[in-house]
């Protein structure tokens, strides 16, 4: 289910329990506002859950919000106190799911840059081996293929930058293609 | 400190305030959030066992948190008049924690880059100079490719392991 409509439910809720006043009878209208949970609460109903029952069975589909609904609901306040509670979470649902769209998406431009800095990265390590086994041929007057550890090298400090971003090994993939690349161009350009 | 847990705990300390202070301590209580909970139950006890008061409780723990803005967002939560008072300290506090986790992130990214040119820079002018052997360059970079390998590891561990308890 939406996040959206999760708090449009909770709206509903509360408008419905401070017409009826009855946890029930207000779960069984909101019942109508959505079809995956109408089986649901009409099952719950049929078969006389409390309205503890129900909520346990909702609490898939309020996810966090799920024990706290509940917990408002079973608490035997007064339902214009419950409605106002209710329409106070949603007003907090709406602003946390705001902010975790805000979140995901400032995260996704950080993961972006990251690729970016990880193909510098290959970039990098190749120019590196390239200009090392050069410089050991101008001083030492002896060839040395350097590739490997630069490459591993590298390789190491690209784990350490996708362990910070929460990515999987296979981002080791945005290094190794421009290094490989960058490895034979510049063999191919040095000789 | 764990940016996540705190921005975890003041949604949820502001979720129970729209109910009372009470409920907004015992919602945190039985959220299982280390190290928070254990100071809301702790608080908890007091109030209810010896009778302490809950605002000079909170207080307390609002003064021993090392965090300072967790520590101004509580208390501005306690004073907040209104649900949408609340609502907005919410949004303010978990807004600057999303930028600061951002820029920390940066930071990191940034310092990771510099010491992977600087460790390269280094080996690659200290085996031309002749300060270590180019052969011992294969050893380094296999020790520094374990490293990181191993702290992956662990980090996907964590991760399994804080899955597998939720």
């Amino acid at each position: 289910m939406e996040t959206a409509s999760k708090t449009v439910i909770v709206e509903a809720l509360a408008d419905s329990l401070q017409f009826n006043r009855n946890p029930v009878v207000a779960l069984k209208q909101i019942a109508l506002w959505n079809p995956e949970i109408r089986d649901l609460i009409m099952r719950a109903i049929a078969d006389n859950e409390t309205t503890r029952q129900i909520m346990e069975e909702l609490r898939n589909i309020f996810g966090d919000y799920g024990p706290w609904i509940a917990d408002i609901l079973t608490s035997g306040a007064d339902p214009v106190f419950i409605g106002k509670v209710l329409r106070d979470t949603a007003s907090i649902m709406r602003v946390m799911d705001e902010l975790d769209a805000e979140r995901r998406a400032l995260l996704r431009s950080r993961r972006n840059l990251t690729r970016f800095l990880i193909v510098i990265l290959g970039v990098m390590s190749a120019a590196f081996s390239k200009i090392s086994e050069l410089l050991w041929y101008m001083i030492l007057r002896n060839p040395y293929n350097s590739s490997l550890p630069f490459a591993l090298i590298g390789a190491a400090f690209t784990i350490f930058m996708v362990e910070e971003v929460r990515m999987s090994l296979k981002w080791l993939v945005y290094y190794l293609i421009p290094f490989l690349l960058m490895t034979f161009f510049l063999g191919y350009l040095f000789g | 400190m764990d940016r996540k847990q705190a921005m975890r705990f003041i949604q949820l300390f502001s979720l129970g305030l729209t109910w009372s202070p009470v409920k907004a301590v015992e919602l945190v209580a039985k959220s299982g959030l280390s190290p928070y909970s254990r100071d809301m139950r702790r608080i908890l006890l007091a109030s209810a066992v010896e009778g302490h008061s809950l605002q000079d409780e909170l207080n307390t723990f609002c003064e021993n948190l090392s965090y300072r803005p967790l520590a101004i967002a509580v208390k501005s939560l306690l004073q907040g008049a209104s649900s949408q008072d609340i609502v907005n300290t919410l949004k303010n506090f978990i807004r600057t924690e999303i930028e600061l986790e951002n820029r920390e992130l940066d930071h990191k990214m940034a310092i990771r880059l510099s010491a992977a040119f600087l460790t390269m820079m280094l080996l690659a002018s200290a085996s031309a100079l002749g300060t270590i052997p180019p052969s011992l360059l294969s050893p380094i970079s296999i020790c520094l490719l374990m490293i990181s390998i191993f702290r992956f590891l662990v980090w996907r561990l964590d991760l399994w392991k804080l899955l597998q308890k939720r």
